[in-house]
């Protein structure tokens, strides 16, 4: 454990309640579906940011920006595929209103490891995610399981923590009734719900398996390393690319 | 009584112990994910005790007794996970020779997820020891041959106690009171109530043989105790209050009164 002075220690406790809430509040926002919101309100705005996801790295600032709109546009398609399905409750709704209708998503993060660089311009978080959350299909709403990590790098901007790198892996990610690494039941497609064959996530910048989701012969797959106590960003790994 | 003799601290004291409190609760996190990512010794080692006489102290409790000392310790968390590690790798490479799974690295097939939620957190007035619980909510899969896999939901409680060796805290007595194995993908409404020996058998199989045999936690009627072993504001450590073999955790509240 480090010695520091009192009034380091004061400053220390709060950036990590400040990184804490930061991530708290992305897991908020993934729970009213404002994951759109999520590049604009914790990211540096840093050309140099990147996101790695279980397919790849988005790298640069409009793909990351890029990936989260494409979840608030998957949103909305949902929304209206179901508007389809239940035209008696929704029709006539304002796209407003509808947003965020027929999907949820819960996403917590909990077990942080946090550590702040001695000079006091980055700092490294991780976190596990211990959730669940329904996707609308072709076949209407699904739900699955996720069990996962966040990890991230975190930079001081004007004074306030902001996103610098970030992984976000998928370890088990299971539909709801399905042993771990099983196939999945398969559901018939409802009409409401063709819409979201067109619906596609856009290709990572760099294409790159950062984690397979849990399959019964994957040979033992780890979190992303833990953060370590550290002097400068320099002298530490990233958790970008 | 406790409040009206609790100890006043310095504004730079009570800094230290909130400075504290979140290394022990990094600490925590950092043994959870060690035990997730099958790096236990290397738990053990970073995260436990290192003091001879502490180690000879350490345990670890499971529903049905604990293990005492640190070498017990190790062959609980560590080799009886490796042992089953490598029986499950074995039955790969005899069963699907054809896939090439010599080599393979223990774990094959495996995942798990242990974790550390709402955590209750005391620092002894002292500032020599302190108690900690946490919900542990996570999962397990083994991966079978034939493709299948055993996955669980496993959720329990953790009770901590933490003493301080120099200026690092670390790990002394664990106690994980495991209340649920619930399969996953199966119809939850109609899982057993009451455990059947089979369904008992799954539930215990991380129990083991402890060096001290005792019902430390009766996952179907042992709520009532749990309130009585919730870390609390207290003094300094008293062995009958912790959370080690001679504590009173896990007694019935009949062996409790002195």
């Amino acid at each position: 454990m480090k010695n520091l002075h009192p009034d380091a220690m004061l400053e220390r406790l709060e950036w990590r309640r400040d990184i804490r809430n930061l991530m708290g509040r992305i897991s908020a926002d993934y729970s009213v579906r404002e994951e759109g919101q999520i590049y604009a309100r914790y990211w540096s705005r840093r050309e140099d940011v990147c996101l790695g996801v279980n397919e790849g790295w988005y790298v640069g600032p409009d793909a990351v920006a890029d990936y989260y709109q494409a979840l608030d546009e998957e949103i909305m398609l949902s929304a209206k595929c179901v508007q389809k399905d239940f035209p008696e409750k929704l029709e006539g709704l304002t796209d407003e209103a509808l947003k965020g209708v027929g999907v949820m998503s819960y996403i917590p993060v909990d077990s942080h490891v946090i550590e702040i660089a001695d000079d006091g311009q980055t700092a490294k978080g991780l976190f596990n995610i211990r959730g669940s959350y329904n996707r609308i299909t072709t076949s209407g709403p699904i739900a699955y399981w996720l069990f996962g990590w966040a990890a991230a790098d975190f930079i001081l901007e004007d004074g306030q923590w902001k996103i610098w790198h970030m992984q976000w892996l998928r370890n088990v990610d299971v539909q709801c009734g399905t042993p771990f690494g099983q196939t999945p039941e398969q559901f018939p497609e409802v009409e409401a719900y063709a819409d979201m064959a067109d619906f596609r996530m856009p290709e990572p910048t760099v294409k790159a398996v950062l984690m397979e989701n849990y399959y019964t012969d994957r040979p033992f797959t780890k979190s992303p390393k833990v953060p370590e106590p550290y002097e400068t960003f320099a002298d530490t790994f990233s958790y970008g690319m | 009584m406790y409040k009206e003799n609790r100890k006043l601290f310095t504004d730079d004291e009570y800094i230290v112990r909130m400075w504290e409190k979140e290394y022990i609760q990094d600490l925590v996190a950092r043994f959870m994910y060690a035990w997730s990512n099958g790096e236990r010794r290397e738990a053990l080692e970073n995260c436990w005790v290192r003091k001879t006489h502490n180690r000879r102290d350490a345990s670890w409790g499971e529903n049905n007794g604990f293990y005492v000392g640190y070498d017990e310790v190790v062959r609980h968390f560590v080799a009886e996970y490796e042992d089953e590690c490598k029986a499950d790798l074995k039955a790969f490479q005899d069963a699907r020779p054809e896939k090439g799974y010599t080599g393979a690295d223990l774990g094959l097939g495996k995942t798990l997820l242990h974790d550390c939620t709402t955590p209750l957190l005391y620092i002894a007035d002292d500032g020599q020891t302190a108690r900690y619980l946490c919900y542990d909510v996570g999962m397990e899969s083994t991966g079978k041959p034939d493709g299948s896999s055993e996955s669980f939901f496993e959720v329990g409680l953790c009770f901590i106690e933490l003493i301080k060796e120099g200026d690092d805290w670390r790990i002394w007595h664990l106690v994980y009171e495991h209340d649920f194995s619930m399969e996953a993908g199966k119809d939850y409404g109609s899982l057993p109530r009451i455990l059947s020996p089979e369904d008992d058998a799954v539930f215990t199989r991380h129990h083991g043989t402890p060096t001290k045999a005792s019902d430390v936690y009766n996952d179907l009627y042992g709520w009532e105790y749990i309130y009585w072993d919730m870390p609390a504001p207290y003094k300094t450590y008293e062995e009958e209050e912790g959370y080690g073999p001679r504590g009173k955790i896990g007694k019935k509240y009949y062996d409790r009164i002195i």
